[in-house]
């Protein structure tokens, strides 16, 4: 069932909000459906509603007249985030194919995060793939108390310094607040990776960018999922996980290009998510918006089809950017 | 309001996952050494739990922060 939340409507003729519950799924709009639409003439009983799939306008009956409704809410509203209490909880992507179609090129990492109400000590991942071994791929978006860390490389060298494929922004974050954070990472052809790190749209300044370093050229692989909000232990797949966020994420989306100042400025937008279909996200984890805000799956609204399962009980929230 | 529980890692034969808020033995998190973990729940206790030492979401979070759960830092 695809549902709408509740927003405000222009109304042709005299202004009013409508309550609107329980469209029919999304690929059946036109489709009549009893809702609890408040007409001029009918303002306190049910209507009838048809939903323009072209132009997202309502038409609603109220038994004697059609009025049309000018769809002006633009975008669906993002109503759910995620809750992780950083314990243990996490969400399996149940897929490693982004090895091949995102890592190994040019790729974006967008999310929403508020931080907890304290972040002495706290440390955790926006998402991980791949391990710490040698010969593997391994890819961390990371937050330790005020700082994010960025970890790429195609081809971890165990004898190389653990540092040798970080970058960091240094202290930039505050509790119990909620940031936009985006890592673009362009890597043409030829020459070298260039990561930028955005925080509410602006570019950070990267301390020891050893990022820079890497071959553009070196293809990811690993055998382990993707996973969010975690470090993954295991061999293959997923599990035995360390470094679980605590805080709210939302909106979490991949690409298989590197983005623009002005691409993340806009999927910014002054501090309200925007729709990033526009972007042609390869994966793109709503947290809970495309899924009624219960379950255990986050349907990935991305191109890439991997749905991300809940584990160990984290929880939708209704705090939202 | 989260309980959280930590038990031994031959005690998991024991849990009722239907009980916990974690998906399976599978996907629990263990001590470094592999001999604990833990579990959560909200509401009345689990009898398989009765009896063992609760913690709250602030007391479990500085239990897991000790070397005996998380390791050394790759790169921090």
């Amino acid at each position: 069932m695809f549902v709408l939340p509740t927003f405000s409507l222009g109304v042709i003729g005299s202004p009013t909000e409508i309550p609107v519950y329980n469209i029919p799924d999304s690929t059946d709009q036109q489709t009549e459906a009893t809702i609890l639409a408040l007409s001029p003439t009918n303002p306190s009983g049910q209507a009838t509603v048809k939903f323009g799939s072209d132009t997202g306008d309502l038409y609603v009956w109220d038994g004697s007249a059609w009025y049309i409704y000018d769809n002006n809410y633009a975008w669906s509203n993002n109503t759910y985030s995620l809750s992780l209490d950083g314990t243990n909880d996490y969400v399996d992507t149940n897929t490693n194919s982004l090895d091949s179609s995102v890592w190994s090129g040019s790729f974006s990492i967008s999310v929403w995060y508020k931080t907890p109400s304290s972040l002495t000590g706290k440390d955790g991942m926006f998402l991980t793939t791949g391990r710490f071994a040698s010969g593997v791929s391994q890819l961390e978006f990371r937050v330790y108390q005020q700082t994010i860390y960025l970890w790429f490389s195609p081809s971890i060298s165990t004898s190389s310094p653990y540092n040798a494929y970080d970058a960091d922004t240094g202290n930039v974050l505050s509790a119990n607040t909620w940031y936009h954070i985006c890592w673009t990472a362009d890597r043409p052809s030829s020459g070298t990776t260039t990561s930028t790190l955005y925080l509410n749209g602006v570019s950070k300044n990267l301390s020891h960018n050893f990022l820079s370093s890497i071959h553009n050229a070196a293809s990811f692989s690993s055998s382990n999922d993707l996973i969010l909000g975690a470090r993954n232990g295991a061999t293959t797949g997923a599990g035995s996980t360390t470094l679980n966020l605590e805080g709210l994420i939302d909106e979490l989306a991949i690409f298989d290009t590197a983005l623009s100042s002005s691409d993340v400025t806009s999927i910014y937008n002054s501090g309200s998510p925007a729709d990033l279909s526009s972007y042609s996200p390869v994966a793109w984890y709503r947290m809970g918006d495309n899924d009624g805000g219960t379950g255990t799956t986050i349907t990935d609204q991305g191109s890439g089809g991997n749905n991300g399962t809940l584990t160990n009980g984290p929880t939708f929230s209704t705090t939202v950017p | 309001m989260r309980t959280y529980v930590i038990i031994n890692s031959s005690d998991v034969s024991s849990v009722d996952f239907s009980k916990v808020a974690e998906t399976s033995a599978d996907t629990l998190r263990y001590s470094l050494d592999g001999s604990k973990t833990f579990v959560k729940f909200e509401g009345d206790t689990p009898a398989f739990l009765e009896g063992k030492t609760q913690y709250t979401h602030s007391e479990i979070l500085a239990e897991l922060a000790t070397p005996e759960w998380t390791e050394p830092d790759l790169y921090i």
